[in-house]
C-alpha cells in the first residue's frame, strides 16, 4: 500500500541532533505558558478552549437532558396535568434546540479543536483567537439563550420554527426572536469554528502527512466543516428573512402577499437535513480512531471510509425535502429525494462494515470505550434502517410527525453521536487527563445508558404506529399509548442514572492538563498520544505511515527529545508549521498570537448586539455592536507582522516566516468565507427563484421597474469600484513611494462600492417599491440587506487596510492585510452584479416572455 | 490576467477533479429538481421533463464513464493516486445514485400530485 | 434473538390497539402502506440480524471466520454491493406504490376541509352545487374514493387519519387534495400532525364511514335548517344564544346566527365529541365547555362564558344538544 510505504522515510536521519541547545526548550515554555488565575480566561491554547468549549457543550447535554426528562414525566400517563401547555411547549422547542444547536455541533466542534492539533502534529489551530472568539460567544449567547426559559420568554414554535406559526400574528411574544437572534448568532460561531478547523486540516499537518495518511478523525472534520459551509448559510438566510419579516413586515413566508411559508421549510431543511450528517459524521471519526486502537490493528478500509465520508457530505445536501414529504410536492420530485435518501444509505454501510471489518482483522479490548461503540454499533444500525423506511415516500406519510420518527431520530442522533462521544471521553481522557476514566463505572454508565435508550426510544416506534404524533403535550386514555409512554419514561430515567454515573466517573478521575497526562496506555497509533505539554509535542515530527506510533517506534522519543522538526521557537513567540495542502510539504513559519482580551471582549459585545437587539433595546445594541468592531481592531493590531526572514527547522529545511497569496493560511480562511457568503447568497437567489415559480403574478411589469438608466448607473459604480481594486493591486505591485495614491484608490473603490448600493436602494424606492407591499418586493430589499452586510464588511476591513497602508505596513511583500480585503471586495463587486441582474434584469425578462 | 485565470482553473480541476462524480450527480439533481417546478408551474408542458431528467443524466454518466476509463489508464502514475482511486469509488457510487434519480422520473409521471 | 422476539411481541401489543393505528388498515391506500410497512420490518429484522451476527464473529469468532470479515471484500460486499441491490429494490417497490395512489378517476365526493387553530372546517357540497358547513366530524360513505380539499386559515395543520391513509399538510396559499376510502364502515379517528401552537394536541377529528344509502340521507339532510327548538328548555336555549352573542362566532342554518369565526352548530347534537374531537359529547359536557373551555381544551381560541348562571348553561345546552 502506497500510503504506509514507510522504508524510505525510517531510514533519513531525523531532522535534529542531541543533545539541545540549553534554553531552547525554556523558551519554548516562555512562548506557550499560560496565563495564571481568572486571566487564564484570556487564553487561546487549544487545549484550554477546546476543554472549556466540551464542558460548556456537554452542559447544555445535562441541560436538554433534563428537558427531555421533563417531557417525558409529562408524557408518562394521559392527560397529565404535570407541565401546562405553553410550558411544554417550550419545553420541548428548547429540548430539540438546545440538543442540535448548543449540544451537538458545538460538542464536535470542541472535539475537533480539542484533539485535531495534537493529532495533526501542529502547536496549535491556525487562528487561536478566532477559535477562542468563537468559543465565548457561543457561552455567552447559549447561557443567555437557555436562561430565557427560566422567565417563560423561551421560544414555543418547535426547534424547525416553521411559519406562519412563527410569525408575529401567531408568536407576537418575544420567544421567536430570541430563537432568531440567538441561533443566528450561534450559528455564526459554528462557521468562524469550521473555517478554522478547515485551514488547521488542510494546512498545518505534521510533514509528511499526506492527505492519503490523515487520521479519519481530521478527515471527518474537514468534511464536517465543508459542510457546515455550505449547510449553515441557508438557514442563516431562513433566519434573517424571518427575522424581517417580524421586525419590519416584510412578508416573505406571509401567503397573502405573495410569500410562501413553505420557503422557510426548503431553506431550513436544506440546512437540517445536512445537520444530520453534519452531526454524525465526526462521530463516526472518532469511532474509526477508537476501534483500530481497541483491536490492535490498522483500520481496514481506510480509503473506503474517505469515500464513504465525501460521499455522505455530498448527498447529504440532495435530503431536505426528505422533511417535507407531506406538503404536497408533486410525486416525481419526492421519487428523486426518495433516491437520495437511499443513496446516503450506502456509505453508512461501507462504514459500519469497515468497523466490523477492523474489528475482526484485530482482537477488541472490550473497554469501556469499546462497549459505547459496539452499543452504538446497534443502535446506529436499528436506526439506520428505520432512516430507510422513512425515506421511502409512501411509509412516511405515515410515520411522519409521529413518534416512530421521532424513535428514529433518537437512534440515529443519540446512538450515532452521543454514544461515540462517550467513547470518546473514556478514550481520549488519558491523553488529557492526569488519570484515565474509571472501567468499572464506565461498564455501569454504559450498561445503564444502553438499556435505559433502548427502553426509552424501541418502544416509540410502536408509539407512533398506533397513531401518537409529536409535540403533543398530552394524550386521551385509551388509545393503545399508555403503557408504552410509561415504559419510555422509566427507560428515560434509567438512561439518565447512567449519565449520572458518568458523571461521578468525570468527578471523581478527571483531572485536565497539559503537560502530565496520563498518556498513551491504550498503545494508539496516533499523533494525539505523544508526550504532550503546554506547547503540544516537544518538536514537530516527520512521519510516514498512517499509523505513526506503531510503524515508527520510537517516535515518541525521539519526538520529546526534540529530534524532529522545530524543537523550539525560531522567532521567540509562538509558532506551529504551514504545510502544503495534499502532500504537507512544509512552507512558511506561522507565527501564533498568545493571550489576550480584545477578542474574548469582541465576542461579549457581539452577543450583547444581538441579543439586545432580540429584547429591541436598540441604542444599548448599537453601542455594544460599535463595540464589537473596536474590540475586533484592537485583536487585528498584532495581526500580520512584519517578514523576520529564514527560519531554521533541523534537517536542512529552512522556510520563511511570511507569506502571502494562495501560501498564507489567511488566504484559504477567505477563501472558505467567500464560500460561506456565496453560499448564503445562493440561498438567496434560491428563494428568489422559487418564490417566483410559486406565485409569479407579483412580479412588476417593466414600466413598473425602476428605468433602466439608474440600473445602469449602479452597474456603472460597481465598475468603477472594481476599477479601483485593479489599480490598487497594481500600484502595490509596482511598490514605490505612492502610499497616499494607493490609500486614495482603495477609498474611492470602497465608496463607489457604498453608492452602487445606496444609489439601487434609492432607485428601488423611488419607483415606488416598498418591502412590505409583497413577497417580491421584501425579496428585492433583502438583496439589499445582503449585499449591505457584505459591504459593510468591506469598509471595515478597508479602514483597517487604509490604518495599515497609512502606517506604512503594507507594502509589495507584507500585503496580506490587501489580499484579504482584495478578495472580499471583488466578491462584493461581483455578488452586487449578479443581484442587479437578478432584481432588475429578470423581472424585465420575464416581463418580455 | 486570462492566462492566469486558465492555469488557476486548471490547478483548480488537478485539486478538485477527483471529486467530480458527486458534484455530476448534485448538477442532475438539481436539473431534475428545478426543471421540474419549472416545466409544471411556469411551461405547463410535463412532458419535457422525462426529457430533461434523460439527457442530463445521461450526459452526467458519460462523462463519469469517460473519467472511469481515464483512471484505469493512468492507475500507474503514484502521485495523488489515493485521491484517483477515492474519485473512482465515489463515480462508482455517484452513477448508482444517478440511477436511481433517472428511475424516479421513469417510474412517476411528471408534475402529479 | 432479543430484537425480533421484542419486535414480535410490541407488533401483538400493536395489533390490539387500533384506534389510530398505521397497522389497522381500513382503506386501499392504508393497506398499501401496511403491508409496505409489514415487509420492511421484516427485511430491516433481517439485515439487523446478520450485521449484528457479523459484529458477534468480528468479536468472538473463530480465527477463519474472523478472516473472512476482516477484509475491504467484506466491506464492498456487505457494505456497497448488498444494499445497492435491496435499496434498488426497495426504491423501486416504493417508488410503485407512489404511482398507485396517484389520482387518475374523478372522486365519488369532494369536501373541503381547512384547518383552523385548533379544529377543522368542512364544508360538503350536494349534488346539486349546494352547500353546507360542518365541523370536527366527517361523514363519508362507504367504498366510495373521497376527495379531500386541505387548506389552512392560519397556521400549517396536517390532515391525518392513520387507518385510512398518509398523512398531508394544510399550507396557507396552498390547496392539497388528499383521497381517501373506506372499505368498511366505521370510525376512524385522526389527529393533526403537525405542531399548530397550544393546544395542538387536542386538534383531533372523527372519519364516520356510513353505508351510501344513509349517507346520501344525511346529506340531503345536512341542507336543511336545523331543527326548531321543541321543549322549554331548549327554546329558553335558543333565546340565550343570539342573547348572549354566541352567533357572533357560530352559524346555525335557518337561525340569525351567521357567524363564521368558530365551528358551524346546525348539526352539533348529533357528534359524538366537543372540542376538534377531544371531549365526549353529551348536554354536561357541552355546558362545562361554554363555562369552562379554557380548563377543558386551554388556549382555544373561545372566551370562557362564566357570567351564565347553571341553569342557563344547561338550556343552552340542552338546545345545542337537540340540533341534530
Amino acid at each position: 500500500m502506497s500510503a504506509n510505504d514507510h522504508e524510505g522515510g525510517r531510514a533519513a536521519p531525523l531532522p535534529n541532533p542531541l543533545p539541545r541547545p540549553d534554553g531552547e526548550l525554556e523558551a519554548l515554555k516562555r512562548a506557550w505558558a499560560l496565563p495564571k488565575g481568572w486571566r487564564i480566561l484570556g487564553a487561546v491554547n487549544n487545549t484550554v478552549i477546546g476543554g472549556f468549549y466540551i464542558a460548556t457543550a456537554f452542559l447544555f447535554f445535562l441541560l436538554a437532558g433534563i428537558l427531555g426528562l421533563l417531557i417525558r414525566l409529562q408524557l408518562a400517563v394521559p392527560g397529565n396535568g404535570f407541565l401546562s401547555q405553553e410550558s411544554y411547549n417550550q419545553i420541548f422547542t428548547m429540548h430539540g434546540t438546545v440538543m442540535m444547536f448548543l449540544f451537538a455541533v458545538p460538542a464536535v466542534e470542541a472535539v475537533g479543536v480539542l484533539l485535531l492539533p495534537q493529532m495533526l502534529g501542529a502547536r496549535d489551530l491556525p487562528f487561536p483567537r478566532l477559535g477562542a472568539f468563537a468559543f465565548w460567544a457561543y457561552l455567552v449567547g447559549g447561557l443567555v439563550f437557555f436562561s430565557t426559559l427560566f422567565f417563560g420568554t423561551a421560544p414555543s414554535g418547535g426547534w424547525f420554527m416553521y411559519p406562519p406559526l412563527t410569525g408575529t400574528r401567531y408568536s407576537p411574544d418575544i420567544g421567536a426572536d430570541w430563537w432568531l437572534l440567538g441561533i443566528g448568532f450561534i450559528e455564526i460561531s459554528a462557521i468562524a469554528g469550521a473555517i478554522e478547523i478547515i485551514v488547521g486540516v488542510l494546512r498545518t499537518r505534521a510533514p509528511g502527512m499526506t492527505l492519503a495518511r490523515m487520521p479519519v478523525f481530521a478527515w471527518t472534520m474537514l468534511v464536517f466543516a465543508f459542510m457546515v459551509v455550505f449547510a449553515f448559510p441557508a438557514v442563516i438566510l431562513a433566519t434573517i428573512l424571518l427575522e424581517l419579516e417580524r421586525a419590519f413586515d416584510w412578508p416573505f413566508f406571509i401567503a397573502a402577499r405573495g410569500g410562501d411559508p413553505l420557503l422557510w421549510q426548503h431553506l431550513f431543511w436544506f440546512f437540517g437535513h445536512p445537520e444530520v450528517y453534519i452531526i454524525f459524521l465526526p462521530a463516526a471519526g472518532m469511532v474509526s480512531m477508537i476501534v483500530p486502537t481497541m483491536a490492535g490493528t490498522s483500520l481496514v478500509g481506510y480509503r473506503l471510509i474517505v469515500v464513504a465520508l465525501i460521499a455522505v457530505g455530498f448527498f447529504s445536501f440532495g435530503l431536505w425535502v426528505h422533511h417535507m414529504f407531506a406538503t404536497g410536492i408533486p410525486a416525481r420530485s419526492l421519487g428523486f429525494f426518495s433516491a437520495a435518501s437511499m443513496a446516503v444509505a450506502i456509505p453508512s454501510g461501507i462504514q459500519v462494515f469497515a468497523w466490523i471489518a477492523t474489528i475482526a482483522a484485530g482482537r477488541l479490548r472490550l473497554t469501556a470505550a469499546s462497549l459505547f461503540v459496539v452499543g452504538f454499533l446497534f443502535i446506529f444500525t436499528l436506526g439506520g434502517l428505520t432512516g430507510v423506511m422513512v425515506a421511502l415516500v409512501p411509509f412516511d406519510r405515515q410515520a411522519h410527525d409521529t413518534y416512530f420518527v421521532v424513535a428514529h431520530l433518537h437512534y440515529v442522533l443519540f446512538g450515532g453521536m452521543v454514544f461515540p462521544l462517550f467513547a470518546a471521553f473514556y478514550y481520549w481522557a488519558p491523553a488529557l487527563s492526569r488519570r484515565a476514566l474509571s472501567e468499572r463505572l464506565g461498564r455501569w454508565a454504559f450498561g445503564l445508558i444502553f438499556c435505559g435508550f433502548n427502553l426509552a426510544f424501541l418502544p416509540m416506534h410502536v408509539t407512533g404506529l398506533i397513531g401518537m404524533p409529536r409535540r403533543v403535550y398530552t394524550y386521551p386514555a385509551g388509545m393503545g399509548w399508555d403503557g408504552l409512554n410509561l415504559v419510555s419514561t422509566l427507560g428515560a430515567f434509567l438512561l439518565a442514572a447512567g449519565v449520572l454515573v458518568f458523571l461521578v466517573d468525570l468527578a471523581r478521575n478527571l483531572r485536565p492538563t497539559n503537560h502530565d497526562s496520563a498518556g498513551d496506555i491504550w498503545r494508539a497509533n496516533t499523533l494525539e498520544w505523544l508526550p504532550n505539554h503546554v506547547f503540544a509535542a516537544r518538536s514537530i515530527p516527520r512521519i510516514d505511515s498512517r499509523d505513526p506510533l506503531w510503524d515508527q517506534p520510537d517516535l515518541a522519543r525521539d519526538v520529546d527529545a526534540g529530534r524532529h522538526y522545530l524543537p523550539g521557537t525560531a522567532t521567540g513567540g509562538r509558532e506551529t508549521l504551514v504545510t502544503s495542502s495534499l502532500e504537507a510539504r512544509p512552507g512558511h513559519l506561522l507565527r501564533l498570537p498568545g493571550p489576550g482580551w480584545a477578542h474574548v471582549f469582541a465576542a461579549v459585545f457581539t452577543a450583547g448586539f444581538f441579543l439586545l437587539l432580540t429584547v429591541k433595546a436598540v441604542a444599548l445594541a448599537l453601542a455594544c455592536g460599535v463595540a464589537a468592531v473596536a474590540a475586533m481592531l484592537v485583536w487585528m493590531r498584532e495581526s500580520d507582522p512584519p517578514p523576520a526572514g529564514m527560519v531554521d527547522l533541523g534537517g536542512g529545511v529552512a522556510v520563511p516566516t511570511y507569506a502571502s497569496g494562495p501560501a498564507s493560511h489567511s488566504w484559504w480562511a477567505v477563501v472558505v468565507l467567500l464560500l460561506v457568503a456565496a453560499a448564503l447568497y445562493s440561498s438567496y437567489l434560491f428563494g428568489y427563484l422559487y418564490l417566483w415559480t410559486v406565485s409569479p403574478q407579483q412580479w412588476p411589469a417593466r414600466e413598473a421597474l425602476p428605468p433602466l438608466g439608474r440600473t445602469g448607473f449602479s452597474l456603472l459604480m460597481l465598475a468603477v469600484s472594481a476599477g479601483a481594486l485593479l489599480m490598487a493591486r497594481g500600484l502595490l505591485a509596482a511598490g514605490g513611494p505612492r502610499r497616499g495614491l494607493l490609500a486614495i484608490t482603495v477609498a474611492a473603490g470602497v465608496a463607489s462600492l457604498l453608492a452602487a448600493l445606496g444609489h439601487d436602494l434609492w432607485s428601488n424606492w423611488a419607483s415606488g417599491l416598498r418591502p412590505q407591499a409583497s413577497g417580491h418586493a421584501a425579496l428585492v430589499y433583502a438583496n439589499a440587506v445582503l449585499q449591505g452586510q457584505l459591504a459593510g464588511a468591506v469598509a471595515v476591513m478597508a479602514g483597517f487596510a487604509l490604518s495599515r497602508i497609512a502606517t506604512g505596513q503594507v507594502d509589495g511583500t507584507r500585503r496580506v492585510v490587501f489580499d484579504n480585503l482584495a478578495l472580499l471586495w471583488a466578491y462584493a463587486v461581483g455578488q452586487g452584479a449578479v443581484g442587479l441582474a437578478l432584481t432588475q434584469g429578470f423581472p424585465r425578462w420575464v416581463a418580455g416572455s | 490576467m486570462g492566462g492566469r485565470l486558465m492555469t488557476a482553473a486548471a490547478r483548480t480541476w488537478r485539486s478538485l477533479g477527483w471529486l467530480a462524480g458527486p458534484v455530476l450527480w448534485a448538477a442532475v439533481f438539481l436539473a431534475a429538481y428545478a426543471s421540474e417546478a419549472l416545466v409544471c408551474t411556469r411551461l405547463e408542458r410535463p412532458g419535457w421533463h422525462g426529457a430533461i431528467v434523460a439527457a442530463a443524466g445521461c450526459i452526467a454518466i458519460l462523462l463519469i464513464a469517460a473519467r472511469l476509463c481515464r483512471t484505469a489508464r493512468r492507475s500507474e502514475e503514484t502521485a495523488g493516486r489515493f485521491l484517483a482511486r477515492t474519485g473512482a469509488t465515489l463515480d462508482w457510487l455517484s452513477l448508482v445514485a444517478i440511477g436511481w434519480t433517472i428511475s424516479a422520473a421513469l417510474l412517476l409521471p411528471a408534475c402529479a400530485v | 434473538m432479543r430484537l425480533p422476539v421484542a419486535i414480535s411481541a410490541l407488533l401483538a401489543l400493536a395489533a390490539c390497539t387500533d384506534r389510530q393505528s398505521v397497522m389497522a388498515a381500513h382503506g386501499p391506500e392504508a393497506g398499501r402502506v401496511a403491508l409496505l410497512a409489514g415487509i420492511v420490518f421484516a427485511g430491516a429484522a433481517v439485515i439487523m440480524l446478520v450485521v449484528m451476527a457479523a459484529l458477534w464473529v468480528a468479536l468472538r469468532g473463530s480465527e477463519s471466520q474472523r478472516a473472512a470479515l476482516a477484509g475491504e471484500t467484506a466491506i464492498r460486499i456487505g457494505g456497497i454491493a448488498f444494499p445497492a441491490i435491496t435499496l434498488s429494490v426497495l426504491l423501486g417497490y416504493g417508488l410503485w406504490l407512489m404511482r398507485d395512489s396517484l389520482a387518475d378517476a374523478p372522486p365519488a365526493l369532494r369536501i373541503e376541509v381547512t384547518g383552523e387553530q385548533w379544529w377543522w372546517r368542512l364544508r360538503y357540497r350536494g349534488g346539486d352545487g349546494a352547500a353546507f358547513a360542518e365541523a370536527n366530524e366527517i361523514r363519508i360513505p362507504v367504498g366510495a374514493e373521497v376527495e379531500f380539499e386541505l387548506r389552512s386559515a392560519d397556521v400549517i395543520h396536517s390532515f391525518w387519519v392513520p387507518s385510512l391513509g398518509g398523512k398531508l399538510d394544510m399550507i396557507p396559499g396552498r390547496t392539497n387534495r388528499l383521497r381517501l376510502r373506506a372499505e368498511r364502515a366505521g370510525v376512524y379517528r385522526g389527529q393533526c400532525a403537525e405542531y399548530c401552537g397550544g393546544p395542538h394536541a387536542l386538534m383531533a377529528l372523527e372519519i364516520i364511514a356510513m353505508p351510501q344509502a344513509e349517507f346520501a340521507a344525511w346529506l340531503t339532510a345536512g341542507r336543511r335548517p336545523a331543527p326548531a327548538p321543541a321543549g322549554q328548555a331548549e327554546r329558553r336555549g335558543a333565546e340565550l344564544f343570539l342573547a348572549a352573542g354566541c352567533g357572533g362566532c357560530h352559524a346555525i342554518r335557518g337561525t340569525a346566527a351567521e357567524g363564521a369565526i368558530g365551528p358551524d352548530l346546525s348539526r352539533v347534537g348529533g357528534r359524538r365529541f366537543l372540542a376538534a374531537a377531544t371531549i365526549p359529547a353529551g348536554r354536561e359536557n357541552l355546558a362545562r365547555f361554554i363555562a369552562h373551555g379554557q380548563d377543558l381544551k386551554p388556549g382555544n381560541l373561545m372566551p370562557p362564558f362564566r357570567l351564565l348562571a347553571p341553569a342557563e348553561l344547561d338550556a343552552l345546552a340542552a338546545y345545542l344538544v337537540s340540533l341534530r
